[in-house]
């Protein structure tokens, strides 16, 4: 319980280290919006860039909430009145942020006599600094269409959904990354069967209940098109592999070291075959590793 | 949940258990394993002899006898689903070409596609891969260069040396500066790759007959490297008249003089050479005399019988003892041959051009379609 916080209210979320200079903010405002699921941390709402954050080192303001009214103020060329307020909400006494200023706004701006008129309790020094925010290139910087663009009536999020779906009609020859994307194929259907046939016909596996402490290895498929010597579909292959990655040393495997040919010795052996004028044939067995018969338990 | 019986690809120990598997097949076949090449497999029955090769699946073969060879076949047949590939032709990317003439090693699809890699289909061939002269260090002036692309040339050239003892020495050279190359090293880089382009076809033919002893070439070059003044050892095995094993390698340690660094590369020579006869012996070829180191420093040869130079030579310790040991017990005797007819030079210099072809030809290297 003693985590609750109200729901809107204000929090100041660290900004860690990395992501700042000397001179920087160590924090910036959000609004809260519950509790994260994934992780032990609160979830907040960042209004002046439109981001959902996840974070733990947060400092609330409970008796306080966002104050809308005024970002709107701030977008109708009101930016003095807008930031005073701002300040007064979130940072007494600290230099106006840059979230609390947005470059639009800034572009937007009338002329700075105009402004000091307006408001004449701004010192001229804060003032400057406000007026050229994005010169120090922080991260929050606003990326604006190009000019030209104006012209056109555009929609990205559109452009991004035909590149991908234009992305997936030149995939679609390619191999399937997973077992949903491949056994509503015929073909890879197939090759799936295959393969688990020559499992069944090799006595690879026998039908158990897990003891009780283990954790069995994960599988999954791999798919690939092979191709012929001139480039063309030979056979479509399905391969059932053990994710290796999750088997621990000493419990699931203890040696792995197998040694292969070294070239060396493949060259003596053509040297001597061509001294002796002997013929050297060569043959290549299939699923050589399901052979392989294992010492320790692995489950799957 | 399914317990595992046998192995799926994937897992750790698969290979491990591929290779339990198949080793205990030829034991039971009553194979002779090599104790020092255990991939390599040996039957003999009546002075016929078959040799077997292990490369995880795929497996070569070969002896004198034609009957040998269909009975393992068919033996394999019962024990494991096989795909006979017939007459061995291509060989983890080495193309194999068996004619009357003899057996050809080449790369030349390997070669093609890397060029194609790196947009160098269309350069202009030169004809050697390595400027006389050239100086390289780490702290070259000049603009840096894609380390990622570097090192991706690099690895590619190095597995094109398999067949091609000729870019040994500038593959080994550009392979130091893998860590910040600059514009120097991939200028060298892309003269092997022009070379490589204008001998596409030239590669190793073994042929009938000719000596069954191996040739060792040692050589040395003293502080080549500007960096760390430490020199390169070369050496170069031949069969016949054909290279069978070749290096090229920045040696570990400082030398103080050339005697030195010639030293450590006889060692280090003799030590393959040792490795190489455990395996002919194991093939069935009986060693007469000890084999032969050529060397073209005659201090070197000395130093190996008597005590002698006794001012430059009595820190050079463990090396010293060894090489003089196989010496003493008639493992390996070394021979001066004078520089011209030294092959190992091309595996620690660039080589003048006259020169690089004369000792390209010592080496086996020829261009395919003069023969053929």
């Amino acid at each position: 319980m003693g985590y609750f916080r109200i729901f809107g209210c204000i929090g100041h979320v660290h900004i860690p280290d990395q992501k700042r200079s000397k001179l920087d903010d160590k924090s910036q405002p959000c609004i809260l919006l519950g509790v994260s699921e994934e992780s032990k941390a609160y979830k907040l709402y960042n209004p002046t860039d439109n981001k959902v954050i996840i974070s733990r080192d947060v400092v609330f303001e409970e008796d306080k909430s966002w104050n809308w009214h005024d970002n709107i103020k701030e977008c109708m060329d009101d930016t003095r009145e807008g930031e005073q307020e701002c300040m007064d909400d979130t940072r007494e006494g600290e230099p106006p942020t840059l979230e609390d200023t947005p470059v639009d706004s800034a572009l937007h701006e009338p002329p700075v006599s105009h402004d000091t008129s307006s408001d004449p309790l701004i010192n001229p020094d804060s003032d400057l600094e406000s007026h050229h925010p994005p010169a120090e290139g922080r991260a929050t910087r606003h990326r604006q269409p190009p000019a030209w663009m104006t012209d056109y009536e555009t929609n990205l999020s559109i452009a991004e959904e035909e590149e991908s779906l234009l992305a997936m009609m030149m995939c679609e020859s390619e191999d399937p990354p997973s077992f949903e994307e491949a056994h509503t194929n015929p073909k890879w259907r197939d090759a799936m069967h295959a393969e688990i046939n020559a499992i069944e016909r090799n006595h690879t596996w026998e039908l158990v209940d897990l003891p009780k402490g283990i954790t069995p290895i994960g599988v999954k498929w791999i798919f690939k098109t092979k191709l012929n010597e001139s480039g063309q579909i030979e056979k479509y292959k399905a391969r059932l592999v053990a994710k290796g990655y999750a088997q621990r040393f000493g419990i699931d495997y203890t040696e792995v070291f197998a040694p292969v040919a070294r070239l060396d010795t493949v060259r003596v052996l053509l040297a001597l075959a061509a001294q002796g004028t002997w013929e050297v044939f060569q043959l290549d067995v299939k699923s050589a590793f399901l052979h392989g018969e294992l010492q320790e338990e692995v489950f799957v | 949940m399914y317990r595992l019986k046998k192995a799926l690809y994937g897992l750790k120990q698969a290979p491990r258990a591929w290779y339990s598997k198949i080793e205990a097949y030829f034991a039971k076949k009553h194979f002779d394993r090599c104790s020092s090449e255990h991939t390599l497999f040996v039957k003999r029955i009546h002075g016929n002899i078959l040799i077997v090769s292990l490369y995880v699946d795929d497996i070569i073969f070969t002896g004198n006898s034609r009957q040998m060879c269909e009975d393992f076949k068919r033996s394999m047949q019962l024990e494991f689903d096989i795909t006979d590939l017939g007459r061995m032709r291509y060989f983890l990317g080495i193309e194999v070409i068996q004619s009357d003439v003899g057996i050809f090693i080449c790369q030349r699809r390997y070669t093609r596609e890397m060029l194609a890699r790196f947009n160098m289909t269309e350069c202009n061939p030169v004809r050697n891969p390595i400027v006389p002269g050239t100086a390289l260090s780490k702290d070259d002036e000049g603009t840096s260069v894609d380390a990622t692309k570097f090192k991706q040339v690099v690895g590619s050239l190095i597995y094109l040396t398999v067949t091609r003892p000729d870019l040994m020495f500038g593959v080994s050279l550009i392979s130091r500066y893998m860590a910040t190359p600059k514009a120097s090293h991939w200028a060298t880089t892309k003269r092997i790759l022009r070379y490589v382009k204008g001998t596409i076809e030239h590669d190793i033919l073994y042929q009938k007959g000719g000596k069954t002893e191996i040739t060792a070439y040692s050589d040395s070059n003293y502080a080549r490297d500007l960096d760390d003044r430490r020199s390169t050892s070369g050496a170069v095995f031949i069969i016949g008249s054909w290279a069978i094993s070749w290096a090229s390698k920045k040696q570990s340690v400082v030398s103080l003089s050339t005697i030195e660094a010639e030293y450590i590369a006889t060692a280090a020579c003799a030590c393959q050479c040792i490795w190489l006869y455990r395996i002919l012996e194991h093939l069935g070829i009986e060693k007469k005399e000890a084999t032969t180191i050529l060397c073209d420093n005659n201090s070197t040869i000395q130093l190996s019988k008597n005590l002698v130079f006794h001012g430059r030579s009595k820190h050079i310790a463990v090396r010293f003892h060894f090489l003089r040991d196989l010496v003493n017990d008639h493992v390996v005797q070394l021979k001066y041959c004078s520089t011209q007819e030294q092959v190992a030079d091309i595996m620690t210099k660039a080589v003048k051009l006259e020169q690089f072809e004369k000792l390209r030809q010592m080496l086996g290297v020829v261009d395919v379609t003069t023969v053929s």
